[in-house]
């Protein structure tokens, strides 16, 4: 059992920091496991989003790895997925509209961006400004963080 | 006295002797002549006359027309000598009889009637009768005229006319027409003719046959100087036009605010208009007349401008720098052109644009876009650097998780370590510390090449690219092998960038010369892709550090490291690219030396 305490600060689109506590891993025949969220991790780099999606498939959730904003909407309408984990940057469609097509017929799919670079800065300005509410994460993400982040409910 | 006087008489003509006895013994004309001879005949006959009628003369001449006059006189049978003794005769030279009257170059009143007045007394009285008339020639006014002393010359005709108050006698003046051919002489003509009693006009007019003939001369000379009149008026209207001209394009040169100068064949400065010399603030003398090349920071430069043209070479925007009088340096761009006349140099037309601040401005721009593009760098790099940290991350949570199978756990660790290797790699190339200090090697060109295509295999099978290998076996170079692998790999891995969605990569290695450098032996490598080619405007960049059209993965130095290493091992590089839809791809070409760390030209069997 992991016993580290790991406070993280994350942004969301409100712009004010939240802090969160980490909770220990569940045991996957826990009644709650059975409610499997159902994830989506976009990533063009593929080993990230694959062994993002390995992390996670053993954390309990149900994580698939796409490897392009197209692919994750097509996945998105077969699959329903309660969150996109998406890196913004991407070949031909960044993270960020792939999130906002997807959440035209998923609108309260829960949206974590994740980017390494200063441009998101700007984008996520230019999102705030559009009212979009979509969570970010900096660059390179530590998967307990996700984890975290995950497991918490997002407070409205 | 012998009356027989053979004169000669022009067929009616007018006689200049005849008016003679038309005119009263108070009489005082002026002729214009053009032939001497002409002056003298009619002379002839005015003092022959004079003479053989027992009266007197005196002649006032220069001393050729004096001889002249006493040949035709004796040749007519006057007895001169005797004339003389008997005081009927004076004849005296102009020249001497002028400096006795005049003072300072002007005839003294006084001294004139002393003189002259004194010789027409003494000769009036020799005469053989009371009423003897006295024959007076003069021409010291033509004299005066002839030094330009018209006013003098006026004076002395009215000293004369003064004198005629005193004395009678018939004075007959001459000028050579000659004396008055500028359009200033009509006014002083008038004034001359003023002076006299009648006018005897130039001979072309006076030996006119008739009075038919001399009215229709006038006619016609009416219409000459009307004509010529008119003429003038144009001329000059033409000539102040042309002034006009002159002044504004003049005023053109030298007031226009960009620099103009001309240069000699030999490199002298002929003319600066006030744009050049105050651009290097000299004064005239100070940059006129001097040699070129004194103003040149770079005598390499300069030597080759004024060699180009020397051939007439038109000079588009040629680059130098210029030293002005304070010291400081004025970076310029010359425009110029060669002004020749029948194949000669005569001189250039040379513009001097002042560039100083452009550069200084084109140095700062260079500047801030290089920063800028380190901004980009470093986000490159972060992100280049940040996903091989994030996907080790995540392969060391799963190797922790994985521990108890030891395969999965050997697994993610070898692919963490080959993410950490990645990471490696392009902190090297991105920070340019790849030094390479391993001594030349023989490097087999188509054993690296195949070794580089393997190891982009996988790349190519995901982008379907299809790989075509043209190799010469066995051609060889000697040089540092990293720094040649690094060459090829950045083009090969160009080459599959340009072609995210399938293609053809081919890859050609043979032994060539490179013609641009004296037939220097060695190998050429072409890396050709049918990716979209590279538009022709950024072709001029394409060399040039942190370029690059890959957005956010390129760093932009990829073929700005080629570059530098090929200069190291000196080899040379050459693009080839079509943009044309259907039918686009870029090559480039890749010329390295057999011996990449010699200049000298090698002898090789290959």
């Amino acid at each position: 059992m992991r016993s580290t305490l790991i406070v993280n600060v994350y942004h969301d689109t409100s712009g004010d920091p939240k802090s969160l506590s980490w909770s220990p891993i569940e045991d996957p025949d826990s009644p709650t496991a059975r409610k499997r969220k159902r994830i989506i991790i976009v990533d063009d780099d593929a080993l990230i989003a694959e062994s993002l999606a390995d992390i996670l498939n053993g954390e309990g959730f149900e994580a698939t790895a796409v490897f392009s904003g197209q692919d994750a909407i097509h996945w998105a309408k077969k699959t329903t997925p309660d969150v996109v984990v998406s890196d913004v940057i991407m070949p031909e469609m960044t993270g960020i509209e792939a999130a906002r097509s997807i959440r035209e017929f998923l609108p309260q799919c829960r949206v974590i961006l994740f980017s390494g670079q200063a441009l998101t800065n700007d984008l996520l300005a230019e999102a705030r400004a559009r009212g979009d509410s979509f969570e970010m994460l900096a660059k390179p993400i530590d998967p307990y963080a996700l984890i975290a982040v995950l497991r918490s409910e997002l407070e409205q | 006295m012998s009356t027989n006087l053979n004169l000669p008489h022009p067929h009616g003509g007018i006689a200049p002797g005849a008016y003679l006895e038309k005119v009263q013994a108070h009489a005082h004309g002026v002729q214009f002549y053009g032939d001497d001879a002409y002056l003298l005949d009619g002379l002839t006959r005015f003092v022959g006359g004079a003479l053989g009628a027992g009266d007197s003369s005196i002649v006032i001449a220069t001393k050729a027309h004096c001889d002249g006059l006493s040949k035709r006189l004796q040749g007519c049978g006057i007895d001169l000598i005797l004339a003389t003794q008997q005081g009927r005769f004076i004849a005296l030279d102009a020249g001497e009889t002028l400096a006795k009257f005049t003072v300072d170059g002007w005839p003294d009143g006084e001294l004139f009637h002393q003189v002259v007045g004194g010789l027409v007394a003494q000769c009036r009285l020799s005469g053989r009768t009371n009423q003897s008339k006295l024959a007076a020639f003069g021409e010291m006014v033509a004299l005066l005229w002839a030094e330009g002393k018209a006013e003098a010359a006026i004076r002395l005709e009215q000293l004369w006319n003064e004198l005629a108050r005193v004395h009678s006698f018939h004075l007959h003046c001459a000028y050579p027409i000659s004396y008055f051919r500028d359009e200033r002489h009509a006014e002083l003509l008038e004034k001359v003719c003023a002076e006299h009693s009648h006018v005897i006009p130039e001979e072309t007019y006076t030996t006119l046959p008739g009075e038919d003939e001399r009215l229709r001369a006038i006619a016609l000379l009416q219409q000459k100087a009307r004509a010529l009149a008119n003429e003038v008026a144009e001329r000059k209207k033409a000539q102040y036009e042309l002034q006009l001209r002159e002044a504004e394009l003049t005023d053109f040169l030298e007031n226009a605010i960009v620099g103009m100068h001309w240069v000699a064949a030999d490199g002298t400065i002929l003319w600066a208009n006030k744009a050049e010399l105050a651009l290097l603030g000299y004064e005239r003398e100070e940059y006129v007349g001097h040699h070129i090349a004194e103003f040149h920071l770079n005598q390499e430069v300069i030597a080759d401008i004024l060699q180009r043209l020397s051939h007439h070479e038109e000079l588009h925007g040629a680059e130098s720098a210029l030293r002005c009088k304070d010291g400081s340096i004025r970076n310029v761009r010359i425009h110029s052109n060669v002004f020749s006349q029948n194949d000669k140099f005569i001189h250039t037309r040379c513009f001097t644009v002042d560039i100083t601040e452009q550069k200084e401005l084109g140095k700062s721009l260079i500047l801030s876009e290089k920063l800028a593009s380190v901004g980009r760098l470093a986000a490159t790099i972060a992100h280049e650097i940040n996903n091989p940290l994030e996907a080790i991350t995540n392969l060391l949570f799963l190797a922790k998780r994985d521990i108890a199978d030891r395969s999965k756990a050997e697994r993610h660790l070898e692919l963490a370590r080959h993410e950490l290797e990645r990471v490696s790699h392009i902190s090297r190339q991105t920070l340019g510390f790849c030094r390479d200090n391993s001594s030349p090697s023989e490097i087999e060109i188509c054993k690296m090449l195949d070794e580089l295509l393997f190891m982009y295999r996988r790349k190519l099978e995901v982008r379907k690219i299809r790989m075509e290998k043209r190799f010469e076996d066995g051609v060889k170079i000697t040089g540092s092998e990293s720094e040649i692998r690094q060459i090829f790999s950045n083009l090969i891995a160009n080459a599959i960038d340009a072609m995210p969605s399938g293609g053809r990569l081919v890859v050609k290695a043979a032994a060539s010369r490179e013609w641009n450098n004296a037939g220097m032996p060695g190998v050429r490598v072409t890396i050709a892709d049918t990716g979209a080619g590279i538009p022709s405007e950024n072709r001029k960049n394409l060399f040039n550090a942190f370029y690059t059209t890959k957005k956010d993965v390129g760093t932009g130095l990829g073929l700005w490291l080629v570059n530098g290493m090929l200069s190291k091992n000196k080899g040379a590089i050459h693009v080839r690219s079509k943009v044309t839809a259907g039918a686009s791809g870029t090559a480039f070409s890749v010329f390295l030396p057999y011996n990449t760390k010699t200049d000298r030209l090698e002898n090789f069997t290959s």
